[in-house]
């Protein structure tokens, strides 16, 4: 049962009198009343918030446009540094950037720093090639004309230099073009720029940036030393060539980072001490104070070691500025943020040793972190756009969990992140909570607090069954396996000094669930989008017998994943080869030690996640199930008759439609169904295993979750046996059922998820529901929830993330998005704000939220 | 015995109806006809169809396959098809025949197994949040040797059991129901007998004498007032349930205040029923603060929606 005084000291901390009233409800009221924020501070930091989000693959806020400021000066770098190596060439583009690019402070920002030229800028990556740059030069809503033609002349002569031109020459034009149409898979990283990147923030913030440039330092004069030692050893000795160069250029970058965040602290120290401050929230005073205790900051870390939360904040976030923002685009925030700053937060909040402040001042600070995320502006490819709706980008931190030895490690922190998103009600960045029953009850009632409000985070991980998988699946020690965070939405990775990860090739990318269903009915062949052979040839279906239908399936999974390895491998060589990343591996000690770049594959201590992405595979499942019952069990239709409903888009076929509906489903705790489920995950667990990539040889696994793609691959999936019509979104999540065909409510779907192979699989996503009423509105919701949990934990589930949201909001919302602004919802492995996504993607979760519980 | 028994609906994840995490069974069948009735489609023991104006495209087929010229065809006008259900046999030659789905059958014919089946289902959220199965309607004791045979099943396999009842039945029935219930959930609506009779279609003197028989013989119980606007929403009819609670002694665990909604009006709709409550707004929880201060005073555990 809830603790009571539990609940009173929650309310206490966010200053919530309840009146007798459930929590949840009288927050959301009170927020509706006074808007979202704590203070004066993040109160109008929330109101003037400059969201970069997109909704259908456009930026939803007309300001957002693009500046050439980064590609020219990479541009300039480039040029500078012609026939060095590509690793140090890197390094001088980051630091000819550093030195001349644009840098301001907001009013009212306590954590400072940008990736761009002005607020709402969008910086461009030439290096990647020219696909996505000329998306964004030839779009007039984002690019002003003045900027086209000196665009397109960098486009020009980064074609020769760009990461394209270097993977694109391994590939047959065949391969090229399935690739490129997306209806298989995630397009390539050189082609969208996508990828993502985890970096291993502890160690700057321990060491500080001039510690580590030391390091690389002695390795250098080591290596040095060691080739004049006689007599001559030239196995020995020839790496270190490569090695000290990876040295030098991990140092250019790191000093370029220290130079740019002191360009901070003399801003900060000029506006404090020359400009009128008067109209600051908090007074001049106050604000001067601010701006000097700011400059102060900067122009020690990341040089220096964090000493208190301030610091740490601030170091961590010039950290991801470059890293995720400067040096490649990077997707993710990924971090145990409660683990990783706790250091800071007990001498500054709890000890008062360094940098000392009150918890009110670190729940304030929080909120402003939360805040600067949701201003991030992204150049990514259009189809990844696209399938981010109503964010700007995936932004996943990760908190709770235990330690090695089984014990909470939730600490007060915790509390105060999850706190701070409950008071500024942004939907970025979304949180993952590593879940166990033996976390606190005042941290799960947190967590509770946050989905009630129907923020859809924090989404549920269960702590044991990762920690389990880590050890035995990559075996990591306990006390590594114990740490791990979400990558980017789904999939666990190690976190602390040396074991993060680079890029998104050896983990990421992923192939399309349903289409490996709807390619072996057509032959591979795509008639709804590309109009072309994308999948493998596998016969013609109409002559299929049920054992042919499943062998046809297989057979696409193994043609589309060999694609999607192949592109990943190559893209891998590539980026190691010519587009390093020196800053990431600077922070990363193994990379230090080793001296190679943040790319290099062999001999990882803590290898990536080795798991791809798999939107909406539960679509193959109720397919199947369908055709089984309908073709080869009742015998009611042949295959060719399906064949052609599914050709004519079921137009006409509106009674057969019905009855393909009315088929089993999975999610209804159905073993008609659930063991077909069962036997496709496995066969696709198993062809992940026989890929075996650069560093891995028990091959890789598979992260069944769709993000939004839904929504964009339902007018790339043709018509689906289960009955399902083109133009209509996919399944979504990793296990959900399809929206509307679970009857039989949330604990039939938990039994469903259950007999999936879930130790198999390094993470399956699955969307709930739950009742406002129950979850908002009532005494009860909290053990209500505590009960499903402890049973979805029970049962060895893997993920699970909730819609608390009523179909009348969002309806309101639809009419009246001004007076709706912090309206949150669940789309897949991210949050969105509702009316920052696109019409159709509104109507898709209206569809999926509707089906009402009793 | 019957081998068969008519179910509207097998909610799992149920959270109203007693304890924890519960599978309600609502069963087709009640002896009374509150004039507010939120379930209006568990009243009568047979078959019936919704017809759902929505989906249908008033392409005219259920008229014509209708053997008993009970469905007017859809008017030029694009006025919808009408049914006369006092013509209709439910042979469901027009449900079978809809090619849109528009009309839907009410009730599915369930044997014990396969009800136990489904309950057995969720048995481990049950043991995790303390819940069970519990039996509704309709009302359970209209179907009362069915009810046993579910009830004594569940108790069997160690399942927690509940019914949702109107207390409207000769004490023999009940009596037999009680022996395999844990926990009671007991409806009072009036304590006026004219009213009662008025509102519901029966007196309540058989009702209050079982509800007395009950506690004396220590079963435990929830009293379920459902709040329902000009019939009961008045303090002197919670005064009177305080009063009436007070004489039960300790078998009252607990009062649960159900405000009168009008979600059911869609339901009234599709079964082609006039709804006496279709213009008035439903009670919002806020409203019944008053109430629950009343028997919270008076040392009850209450809820306002169970």
């Amino acid at each position: 049962m809830a603790s009571a005084a539990v609940l009173e000291e929650i309310s206490r901390d966010l200053k919530i009198d309840r009146k007798g009233q459930p929590l949840g409800k009288v927050m959301w009221e009170k927020k509706i009343k006074e808007g979202p924020g704590s203070t004066p501070r993040t109160k109008h930091l929330y109101k003037r918030c400059r969201w970069a989000h997109t909704a259908g693959g456009e930026y939803v806020r007309e300001d957002i446009k693009i500046s050439l400021e980064r590609a020219r000066l990479y541009t300039e770098g480039h040029k500078a540094n012609a026939g060095e190596l590509p690793i140090i060439i890197r390094a001088k583009c980051l630091e000819h950037y550093l030195k001349n690019c644009s840098i301001y402070i907001q009013d009212e920002e306590l954590i400072v720093g940008s990736h761009n030229e002005y607020p709402d800028k969008l910086e461009l990556f030439p290096e990647g090639g020219a696909k996505n740059m000329m998306d964004y030069l030839e779009d007039d809503t984002v690019t002003p004309p003045e900027l086209y033609d000196e665009g397109v002349k960098m486009v020009e002569y980064w074609k020769q230099w760009s990461l394209s031109s270097r993977c694109e020459r391994y590939f047959d034009p065949e391969s090229l073009e399935k690739l490129s149409t997306g209806v298989i898979g995630e397009p390539p990283v050189w082609a969208h720029f996508y990828t993502s990147a985890c970096p291993p923030y502890q160690s700057v913030l321990e060491d500080g940036l001039e510690k580590r440039i030391k390091w690389c330092e002695d390795n250098i004069k080591n290596a040095r030393d060691k080739i004049k030692t006689f007599p001559w050893r030239g196995e020995e000795n020839f790496p270190l060539f490569e090695k000290i160069d990876a040295w030098e250029a991990m140092n250019i970058s790191a000093r370029a980072v220290i130079g740019w965040a002191r360009k901070y602290s003399r801003l900060a120290r000029i506006i404090a001490e020359n400009f009128d401050l008067s109209d600051s929230v908090g007074g001049a005073g106050q604000r001067k104070k601010e701006l000097l205790e700011i400059a102060d900051i900067c122009a020690r870390v990341p040089a220096e070691p964090a000493r208190g939360l301030k610091d740490a904040m601030q170091s961590k976030w010039f950290c991801f500025v470059v890293a995720q923002n400067i040096e490649r685009y990077c997707s993710g925030y990924s971090q145990l943020e409660d683990n990783l700053l706790w250091p800071y937060y007990k001498a500054s909040v709890i000890d008062k040793t360094a940098q000392p402040m009150s918890r009110e001042e670190a729940v304030e600070l929080i909120e402003c972190e939360r805040l600067k995320v949701c201003e991030r502006t992204v150049t990514k490819g259009r189809w990844m756009r696209i399938i981010h709706p109503g964010i700007n980008d995936l932004h996943i931190l990760s908190l709770g969990g235990l330690d090695e030895n089984g014990n909470d490690m939730c600490t007060d922190l915790t509390d105060v992140i999850l706190e701070a998103a409950l008071n500024i009600h942004t939907n970025e960045p979304s949180i993952a909570f590593k879940y166990s029953p033996k976390c606190n009850e005042k941290t799960r009632r947190l967590v509770y607090e946050c989905i009630s409000q129907g923020f859809g985070f924090p989404s549920i991980k269960n702590y044991e069954k990762n920690f389990k998988h880590s050890m035995e699946y990559h075996g990591w020690p306990p006390e590594v396996a114990a740490r791990w965070a979400l990558v980017l939405c789904m999939a666990p990775g190690a976190t602390g000094r040396r074991s993060t990860q680079h890029s998104r090739n050896e983990g990421g990318s992923g192939i399309v669930g349903p289409a490996v269903g709807t390619m072996a009915l057509s032959d591979g062949f795509d008639a709804w989008f590309s109009n072309k052979q994308c999948g493998a040839h596998t016969g013609d279906a109409s002559k299929f017998t049920w054992e042919d239908l499943l062998k046809a399936v297989e057979e696409q999974i193994k043609h589309n994943s060999q694609l999607m390895f192949m592109n990943k491998e190559i893209t891998s060589y590539a980026e190691n080869k010519w587009l390093e990343s020196p800053f990431l591996a600077m922070m990363d000690d193994w990379n230090v030690e080793e001296g190679v770049g943040a790319f290099h594959r062999y001999n990882k201590p803590y290898t990536n996640t080795w798991a791809d992405y798999y939107p909406g595979p539960v679509g193959v499942v109720d397919d199947l199930a369908a055709i089984k019952y309908w073709v080869f069990d009742k015998k009611k239709y042949t295959m060719a008759q399906l064949l052609e409903a599914l050709k004519a888009n079921w137009q006409g076929y509106e009674e057969m439609r019905q009855e393909f509906l009315s088929a089993p489903k999975f999610g209804n705790d159905d073993d008609y169904v659930d063991k077909i489920a069962n036997w496709f995950f496995n066969v696709s667990c198993d062809v992940w295993a026989a890929h075996k990539m650069v560093g891995w040889e028990k091959g890789a696994t598979i992260v069944p979750q769709s993000v939004s793609a839904f929504v964009t691959l339902g007018s790339m999936i043709g018509a689906e046996p289960f009955g399902r019509r083109h133009g209509e979104p996919t399944h979504d999540g990793g296990c959900s059922p399809y929206m509307g065909l679970d009857k039989k409510g949330p604990t039939a779907v938990l039994k469903s998820v259950s007999k999936l192979p879930n130790e198999r699989i390094k993470g399956i996503q699955l969307n709930q529901r739950l009742p406002v009423g129950l979850m908002r509105e009532s005494e009860k919701g909290f053990d209500v929830w505590s009960a499903y949990m402890k049973t979805w934990h029970d049962l060895n589930c893997d993920h699970v993330q909730f819609n608390v949201v009523r179909t009348e909001d969002m309806r309101s919302a639809q009419k009246e998005p001004e007076k709706w602004e912090h309206l949150i919802v669940r789309i897949a492995g991210y949050s969105a704000r509702f009316i920052s996504l696109s019409k159709m993607a509104q109507d898709a979760v209206i569809a999926r939220t509707e089906q009402e519980l009793g | 015995m019957r081998k068969e028994i008519l179910v509207t609906n097998v909610q799992r994840f149920s959270t109203n109806d007693g304890p924890g995490i519960r599978t309600t069974i609502f069963l087709k069948g009640c002896n009374l006809k509150c004039t507010w009735c939120h379930n209006p489609e568990c009243i009568y023991p047979y078959q019936e169809f919704y017809y759902m104006e929505t989906k249908c495209m008033r392409c005219g087929h259920c008229s014509e396959v209708c053997p008993e010229g009970a469905i007017s065809p859809p008017g030029p006008n694009g006025e919808f098809p009408k049914r006369d259900r006092n013509k209709c046999t439910l042979c469901i030659k027009c449900i079978q025949e809809c090619p849109y789905k528009a009309l839907e059958i009410i009730g599915k014919h369930w044997n014990i197994d396969e009800l136990m089946h489904e309950v057995e289902a969720d048995r481990i959220f049950y043991e995790n949040s303390g819940g069970g199965v519990t039996v509704s309607g309709g009302d359970p004791l209209y179907n009362s040797e069915f009810t046993v045979e579910i009830l004594s099943r569940a108790k069997e396999a160690g399942i927690h059991t509940c019914i949702d009842t109107s207390g409207f039945a000769p004490w023999e029935d009940l009596e037999k129901v009680l022996n395999w219930t844990d926990l009671i959930l007991f409806d009072i609506k009036s304590l006026n007998s004219q009213k009662h009779k008025e509102v519901t279609g029966v007196s309540n003197e058989l009702i209050l004498q079982n509800l007395h028989k009950i506690c004396s013989e220590k079963k435990k119980i929830r009293l379920r007032l459902p709040i329902i606007p000009g019939v009961n929403n008045e303090v002197e009819f919670i005064h009177a349930v305080t009063e009436l609670a007070r004489g039960l002694g300790d078998a009252v665990e607990g009062i649960d205040l159900l405000p009168f909604h009008n979600w059911a009006m869609g339901k009234y709709k599709q079964l082609d029923r006039d709804y006496l409550f279709a213009e008035i707004d439903s009670i919002v929880p806020e409203d019944l603060v008053g109430f629950e201060e009343i028997f919270k005073s008076n040392g009850y555990e209450v809820t306002i929606g169970g």
